[in-house]
């Protein structure tokens, strides 16, 4: 019996068919069978082994919750207590947590094995996962080509079937797009929905953590364990966050999806037809279909590349050699060991958004370009809100292509912003949306998107389920060793 | 507008970022383009619209102001490189 999701090892577990120890093994040997995916940053087999064993007393013991057992990973953005917690860069390449992140504490809370961290691009800068220091992450459906990023061992751990799902960050569509490129379902929940307590800080303003597995049932079971109020952290949303059964059970007939066409028609014609496949799919589970214009939305790349680094620049100035991290040999003054340690420990990436940040908040640029940003991203989010008088949902692509070629965007930084022109409207507007496979084109996968009014996380997770109970995308796997 | 390499190395000054010569040439051509596309920012018709800094209309979260423990000064002092006597170490500053 194939154990490669959350919900089959569920069932698995609670029937007594499996435990958490031979489930921790089998995903400890999947993770060295695909070590050249380098999609672990970080494995720690002896910690594993042990939450396995405590998770299965706890089952024993009649006391289990739907993730006790169940082997998970995270993106090495998250503080977890006693570990490396790099944001594979180089600054913090020594760097241990002394604290658990929130949503590590609450996976960890529920029992899940934590096998260990994730590869990304540095600081979730990237849209490739090519920008880590410490190698690029690679796709399990072809290893020539990138899995997408910043979660980029995110996506392909649950990809190659190592873990049945992971923790990522999503600040301008790091959860969506690798979940596109890999035939996952990932979900952006709205913004301050999971706790940014322990995540390592890009742009604050954008940054949510979220989930991505195989299916809306595995991805709504992690979401509901990790979201909800948190006080450590003062931008999380109040409330709670309902059980996964919940979560899934909005009746989708009758609902009407928003189809921006302006979206649509600016994808690769190698996705065109899995996304129009999909549109009538949607029809036949009684979902109603209207053509809608988003203005500005179709602007959001040029605000978005002004406020991530805008935030970004003043986030990472904590990077100073003096408190943690990196710190450069032999500085002559304090000035030397700020300018060196940084310029040694951060990457080529990181280093042009914090200039291009610096630069849209110096004196004299300040209205032209970050003001500016602010009020395009205001009449993004009214354009959302208008959008929601009539349609309950929205459905546009993931990304504009299938996943690309190692190296083949690497010197190119103008097209890699671009890659994230779908799914950047969302975090500018704090919305939740969730990719999912609809199809795919050459052997490789295609992502459509769901966005929902703020909160609204059950209803694009029901249509995303429904989608999947009439679908088999997201039950198509690689073939051992990614051929292309 | 181009940003030549002494437009370059006055951010990298401002951003306290060591730069080598050909960083510096590098990034001189890379923000120029993206320069230009942000400038696509400058003729859009937003009107008096008014700037959002968040996405979420919430009120400022308060929690009760009792002191918690968090984690201790030895364990927040472990990753960093340079200590004493529970301080963090840096160069002379004053000569």
């Amino acid at each position: 019996m194939s154990l490669a999701t959350l919900s089959a090892m569920r069932r698995a577990l609670e029937a007594g068919e499996t435990t958490a120890v031979a489930l921790t093994e089998q995903a400890l040997a999947a993770a060295e069978a695909n070590a050249d995916l380098n999609a672990f940053l970080h494995l720690d087999p002896a910690k594993a082994r042990a939450a396995a064993a405590a998770a299965d007393a706890r089952r024993q013991a009649g006391e289990g919750t739907a993730l006790t057992g169940i082997p998970l990973a995270v993106k090495d953005i998250f503080c977890s207590a006693g570990d490396p917690t790099t944001a594979a860069s180089k600054m913090l390449a020594n760097w241990q947590a002394p604290y658990d992140a929130t949503a590590v504490a609450r996976l960890k809370d529920a029992g899940a094995v934590l096998l260990g961290k994730l590869n990304l691009d540095e600081f979730a800068m990237g849209a490739s996962g090519e920008n880590s220091a410490f190698g690029p992450t690679l796709n399990p459906w072809d290893r020539t080509r990138v899995p997408g990023g910043s979660s980029s061992g995110s996506a392909a751990a649950v990809a190659a079937g190592i873990v049945p799902a992971t923790l990522g960050t999503d600040t301008g569509g790091s959860i969506r797009q690798p979940a596109a490129f890999c035939g996952l379902t990932g979900l952006k929940p709205t913004y301050g929905r999971v706790s940014r307590w322990g995540m390592i800080a890009f742009a604050s303003s954008l940054d949510q953590g979220g989930a991505l597995a195989w299916s809306a049932e595995d991805v709504a079971e992690v979401f509901s364990v990790i979201g909800g109020h948190d006080p450590r952290d003062a931008t999380s949303a109040p409330g709670t966050v309902a059980p996964a059964s919940t979560l899934l059970s909005t009746p989708v007939a009758g609902l009407t999806l928003g189809v921006p066409e302006a979206f649509f028609e600016a994808v690769d014609s190698a996705l065109q037809g899995p996304l129009a496949d999909a549109k009538a799919q949607f029809e036949a589970l009684g979902v109603r279909l209207k053509a809608i214009e988003l203005p500005f939305a179709g602007d959001a790349v040029p605000a978005y590349y002004v406020l991530a680094p805008a935030e970004a620049s003043t986030n990472l100035s904590r990077y100073d050699g003096v408190r943690f991290g990196h710190r450069c040999k032999d500085p002559v003054d304090l000035d030397d060991l700020y300018r060196r340690s940084r310029g040694e420990g951060f990457g080529p990436e990181v280093k042009r958004r914090i200039l291009t940040g610096t630069y849209a908040l110096s004196v004299g640029y300040y209205d032209a370009y970050y003001r500016q940003a602010q009020r395009v991203r205001r009449r993004i989010l009214e354009s959302f809100t208008e959008a929601f008088q009539s349609v309950d949902a929205l459905f546009l692509p993931t990304t504009p292509t299938t996943a690309f070629k190692l190296g083949e965007k690497r010197n190119d930084p103008i097209a890699l912003y671009e890659e994230d022109r779908f799914t950047i409207p969302a975090n500018l507007a704090g919305l939740p949306a969730l990719s999912l496979p609809v199809g795919f084109s050459k052997g490789l996968p295609v992502g459509g998107q769901l966005l929902a009014p703020h909160f609204e996380e059950g209803r694009i997770l029901s249509l995303a389920h429904a989608f999947q109970q009439v679908t088999d995308h997201h039950q198509q796997r690689p073939a051992a060793g990614g051929a292309a | 507008m181009a940003l030549d390499p002494d437009a370059i190395r006055r951010l990298a000054t401002l951003s306290r970022l060591a730069l080598a010569d050909d960083e510096v040439a590098g990034y001189s051509e890379s923000l120029t383009e993206i320069l230009a596309v942000l400038d696509r920012l400058q003729g859009l018709p937003v009107g008096d619209a008014l700037p959002l800094a968040s996405p979420l209309a919430l009120p400022q979260a308060l929690r009760p102001d009792v002191a918690e423990p968090v984690t201790n000064q030895e364990a927040l002092q472990a990753g960093a490189p340079a200590t004493d006597s529970g301080f963090f170490l840096v160069p002379k500053v004053l000569s």
